[in-house]
């Protein structure tokens, strides 16, 4: 059995609009017979990681939540992963995270100490929500295009494909909602549009394109 | 970001005039920013208004390439 640990932490609107939206992610390894680490809300914490990652065999590790060039955060943002700090931990893995920045510098170091690949945005990750729907992200019409799109790459990761074609399913994705976007008149939508693109552009993968779980 | 013009900060502050009242924008570690807060830092200049202005240029690049590619 393929195993797969997940951080949701849920401690502000960003991070849980991210945690139920990453619900599908944990549904669709489930489905492909994983055994899923999620380590939700206040289990988002380094001590937890570390540990998981010590004692089992985790090809494919999911970081939601803040973070910056240097860092990906956990629950109320304790630091999990930090450049020059614990980063060796991740040795051989492939990290998917939604974290600000964390391809731009963390990404690149954790490559050079040996993670198999790392897929993140090299800018800050974006997205509009509805502030009508926050109670229920799943039913929010506008947030959908942004995890839809950003939840393709761990799905097809789970599914089997490589790093590269996981990578281009999003990208496809998210030119898919633009297109669908464009045909839509609401007031809401050059504002979502926009930001789509941006997320798309900064959308960034390192080190190994052919890796596969 | 003192090379964008003037015209391009007030186009950009008229723009988010009509984001719905109901929408949010979260940047991660600024938080969720209402039309109000937006306009308060288009206005300022400040770092978030530079994320958003870079946001508008990052979106006429790509418009400007694909109407440059038919």
């Amino acid at each position: 059995m393929k195993h797969l640990l997940i951080t949701r932490p849920e401690h502000d609107t960003a991070t849980f609009y991210i945690s139920k939206w990453s619900e599908e992610i944990i549904k669709e390894a489930e489905t492909k017979g994983f055994k899923v680490f999620d380590l939700d809300k206040d289990k988002a914490r380094r001590k937890n990681v570390e540990s998981y990652l010590k004692s089992k065999e985790i090809p494919l590790l999911i970081f939601n939540g803040h973070g910056d060039e240097n860092s990906i955060f956990g629950h109320n943002d304790e630091i999990i992963i930090a450049k020059g700090q614990n980063e060796e931990i991740l040795k051989g893995k492939i990290v998917y995270t939604i974290a600000c920045h964390a391809a731009k510098s963390l990404g690149k170091e954790c490559i050079k100490k040996g993670t198999k690949c790392f897929i993140g945005y090299k800018e800050k990750f974006m997205f509009y929500y509805d502030a009508n729907k926050s109670a229920s992200p799943l039913k929010d019409r506008w947030a959908k295009p942004f995890f839809v799109s950003t939840n393709k790459i761990p799905i097809s990761l789970i599914k089997g494909n490589t790093t590269k074609v996981s990578k281009k399913k999003a990208i496809e994705e998210f030119k898919r909602w633009i297109i669908r976007l464009r045909k839509f008149k609401d007031l809401e939508v050059p504002f979502v549009l926009k930001t789509l693109l941006w997320d798309m552009t900064f959308l960034t993968l390192l080190g190994d394109e052919n890796a596969k779980v | 970001m003192s090379e964008i013009p003037e015209e391009f900060w007030e186009i950009l502050k008229e723009r988010f005039k009509r984001m719905p009242e109901n929408l949010r924008l979260v940047i991660g570690g600024y938080g969720n920013l209402d039309k109000k807060t937006i306009l308060e830092h288009l206005e300022k200049r400040d770092e978030i208004g530079d994320l958003l202005a870079r946001i508008e240029l990052n979106y006429l690049r790509l418009f400007k390439q694909e109407v440059e590619s038919l």
